[in-house]
């Protein structure tokens, strides 16, 4: 049984339980009251009757006649004719002993004598004979008589029953509308709980977007929202790990298609070699293509195994000068700068922040360089610093050509790259701004890209300020840091990967 | 086939529903029906009950001409039974007590025996009084003489003859009262021993036949010399007394003079006297 049946079915009979005590209260109250006044007139009149009785039996002593049989009958007869209706029925008895046996006079109603012996002194008692209900008196009185009144109170038990027909039609009629109003209250009420089903039951299905958008103040308002709720937490987990899902076969894809472009090249220039009798010249040029597009693939290799190494790891951010840091960037980069101009702010010596020298070192050489990559040859670059409140505000911008909007949030990820055939002519696999991403987070901040089409981009990240009494550790730092940093020559021209260089990232 | 099942299910919880939910629109028709079997079984005291009319002696034409024939006795008690009293108020006349101042009355013979089959189906006079009189009686109805007071109380009386020629022995006298019929007394006597009379049933008798029992306060008098032989009325200040005995009578054999009595009476006696009366 669904709950809006059940409810309807408590209404109605919570209703019909509440009417109908109601009613036998207020029908029994009524009845009771006019049998109650009925009595009483009977009361007086058969009270009447007796007292006529009784002093018409002292007259006769009085007077010195005897009070016999004929006497008593006579007198009843002229009571009752002149009483009339009101007089109803009446006996007298002789014997109080057994009355029914020693009537002098009765015109009780056949069947109603029977009902007399058993009647005390002095009470009554409702006698009802086939359909008719009758008030039995009796009382006793001098010379061992007794007199015995009969009331017909068949009108009030008719009124009763037609009151009671008239409840009973009206308590009908009552109970159908309260019953068809209970159905529809019943499923209006739980019309918020059949759209909570149906939005469960559709989320379970797969459509996580359902919501009940139920706006009630009460406790079905508030269940529904906490379900609204619950379903969007819902969906962003799904959503999530359907992006998870994407990136990961994003990620394979681009993979496997950087892996699958050199192995072509080198494939195809393996090929001529072993099938060819190729002049040296054109030896020597298909080895080098040979052995830079191996490098390719092996910088690839190293990059990716970063990726997967700053995934899992956790460092202990230390004091360290940022003007180090940026002498150090500013050293290693200035070979591949070429016509493009790059410019660093001034940095004061003593300014501290909280890093790892080496990350944030491949961070900030990373962005310079892809900043690099979108410029033209009259390019230009800027690295720069300012001090907040909370820390300090790196930033590095060019002139280039600038990301789409709508591709910028995108650009983390792995082998995504904006223009692919400029990233490749340059020697970028879309790997770098993701390193750049997860080094940030490792030193708890993010990057913040700004940037639009053929106007540039700006990538900025914030980094807490240290503190200098740990200055001497991050001058020893940034001295094993400038060591490490220390130029070495590209191994690959194409190459743009700092860390195979320096080698000190590779944890 | 579980839709089924579930939708029968579910119709028959709706078709209970349905049922209770008639059984409880019918409850008036069920409390009526219990009210209706407990006011028919029983009885219902009446509340405003009927309060009997208290009669008193003043009520009972009898008990008045007793109360004035006492009083004309009490007004001249020197003055005999028998003989006119007389004074400033009222005039009354006794009735007779001898068979020479009474007239003798065949009729009123026969009347005091139907009076006496009467008392004897009643209980007041036992049955072998009762028949012994009859008897003895029927054969000489001369013998009856009667008189009337003038408040109009018959005297019967049945003489016999004794030794002595000039005295009669009252073998049955009877006080009438006119109007009512009622036996105010009665004595019978004989000279053999009758068995012991019921006086509780006799004296119920005798107050039924004078009517006076709608005073319903009829009750032995206790600590009184009546206790055993007398039912009073505080309401009509009556007193009913029954005795039997023996006397002697020595008119009626010397050699044995012991007779035996019968005696039914009804006699006004205030309740202050009857309490003076000690046992």
């Amino acid at each position: 049984m669904r709950f809006a049946q059940k409810l309807a079915c408590v209404i109605v009979l919570v209703l019909a339980a509440a009417f109908s005590a109601g009613g036998s209260v207020l029908l029994y109250g009524n009845f009771a009251d006019a049998l109650q006044n009925a009595a009483q007139q009977n009361e007086a009149q058969h009270a009447l009757a007796c007292y006529s009785l009784e002093s018409n039996m002292l007259a006769r002593h009085s007077r010195g006649d005897a009070v016999d049989d004929e006497f008593l009958k006579q007198h009843m007869s002229g009571t009752h004719s002149a009483v009339g209706k009101h007089a109803a029925y009446s006996a007298v008895y002789r014997n109080q002993a057994a009355p029914e046996t020693q009537a002098v006079f009765s015109n009780l109603p056949a069947g109603l004598e029977n009902s007399v012996g058993g009647l005390p002194d002095n009470q009554m008692r409702y006698v009802k004979i086939d359909s008719r209900v009758f008030a039995l008196y009796q009382t006793p009185m001098i010379e061992a008589t007794g007199l015995v009144s009969a009331f017909d109170v068949s009108e009030i038990y008719a009124v009763r029953t037609r009151s009671v027909q008239r409840f009973l039609w009206l308590e009908a009629a009552v109970l159908a509308c309260a019953a068809v109003a209970a159905v529809l209250l019943s499923h209006w009420l739980t019309k918020p709980l059949a759209t909570l089903t149906a939005a469960s039951a559709d989320i379970a299905g797969g459509a996580y977007e359902k919501r009940t958008c139920i706006r009630t103040a009460d406790e079905i308002g508030a269940l529904s929202g906490s379900f609204d709720a619950m379903a969007e937490s819902v969906e962003q987990t799904v959503h999530a790990l359907e992006a998870s899902v994407q990136q990961r076969d994003d990620f394979m894809g681009a993979f496997t298609h950087e892996l699958k472009t050199p192995m072509t090249a080198i494939i195809g220039y393996a090929d001529t070699l072993r099938t060819m009798q190729c002049d040296p010249d054109a030896q020597k040029m298909a080895a080098g293509y040979i052995f830079g597009e191996a490098k390719r693939v092996e910088t690839l290799s190293q990059k990716l195994l970063q990726l997967l190494v700053l995934s899992e790891q956790h460092i202990v951010l230390c004091p360290v000068s940022l003007f180090t840091v940026l002498r150090r960037v500013e050293y290693a980069s200035k070979p591949w700068w070429g016509k493009v101009t790059v410019s660093f702010a001034p940095c004061a010596a003593d300014l501290l922040v909280r890093a790892d020298a080496d990350l944030l070192t491949d961070l900030l050489y990373n962005l310079l360089h892809n900043a690099v990559k979108a410029c033209d040859a009259a390019g230009a670059v800027t690295v720069a610093h300012t001090q907040t409140q909370e820390g300090i505000c790196i930033t590095v911008g060019d002139n280039g050509h600038g990301i789409p909007a709508h591709l910028l949030e995108r650009v983390t990820e792995p082998f995504f790259m904006v223009d692919k055939s400029r990233a490749r002519r340059s020697g970028g696999s879309g790997i770098g701004l993701a390193l750049c991403s997860k080094i940030a987070a490792l030193h708890g901040t993010q990057l913040t890209i700004k940037s639009g089409e053929h106007k540039g981009t700006v990538v900025s990240f914030a980094l807490q300020l240290a503190d200098k009494a740990l200055a001497p550790h991050a001058a020893q730092s940034d001295k094993t840091s400038v060591a490490l940093a220390a130029p070495r020559k590209s191994a690959h021209p194409g190459s743009s990967n700092p860390h195979r260089d320096r080698g000190g990232v590779q944890r | 086939m579980n839709n089924k099942k579930q939708a029968f299910r579910n119709g028959c919880k709706i078709a209970g529903v349905a049922l209770l939910t008639a059984c409880l629109a019918l409850l008036p028709l069920g409390v009526f029906a219990v009210a209706d079997a407990a006011r028919f079984q029983a009885a219902a005291p009446v509340q405003q009950a009927y309060v009997p009319i208290v009669p008193s002696g003043e009520d009972f034409y009898l008990l008045r001409t007793l109360q004035s024939r006492a009083k004309a006795r009490v007004r001249n008690p020197s003055q005999p039974d028998g003989e006119e009293k007389t004074n400033a108020l009222n005039f009354y006349l006794a009735a007779k007590t001898g068979p020479g101042a009474m007239t003798q009355s065949y009729e009123a013979g026969l009347y005091a025996l139907q009076l006496l089959n009467s008392l004897e189906e009643s209980g007041a006079l036992p049955q072998d009084w009762a028949q012994t009189i009859i008897w003895k009686t029927q054969a000489t109805p001369d013998r009856f003489f009667t008189s009337v007071d003038t408040l109009g109380l018959v005297t019967i009386t049945y003489f016999e003859e004794t030794t002595d020629p000039t005295t009669f022995l009252t073998v049955f006298s009877m006080v009438v009262d006119g109007k009512t019929g009622a036996v105010i007394s009665l004595f019978v006597s004989d000279a053999q021993k009758h068995e012991e009379a019921n006086r509780t049933v006799a004296l119920e008798a005798f107050v039924q036949q004078t009517g006076l029992s709608a005073l319903a306060d009829w009750s032995v008098p206790n600590g009184t010399s009546y206790e055993e032989s007398g039912l009073y009325s505080a309401r009509g200040g009556a007193l009913a007394t029954c005795a039997d005995g023996k006397y002697a009578s020595a008119y009626y054999q010397p050699t044995q003079p012991m007779r035996f009595y019968y005696s039914l009476q009804l006699s006004m006696l205030a309740e202050e006297q009857l309490t003076g009366i000690a046992q």
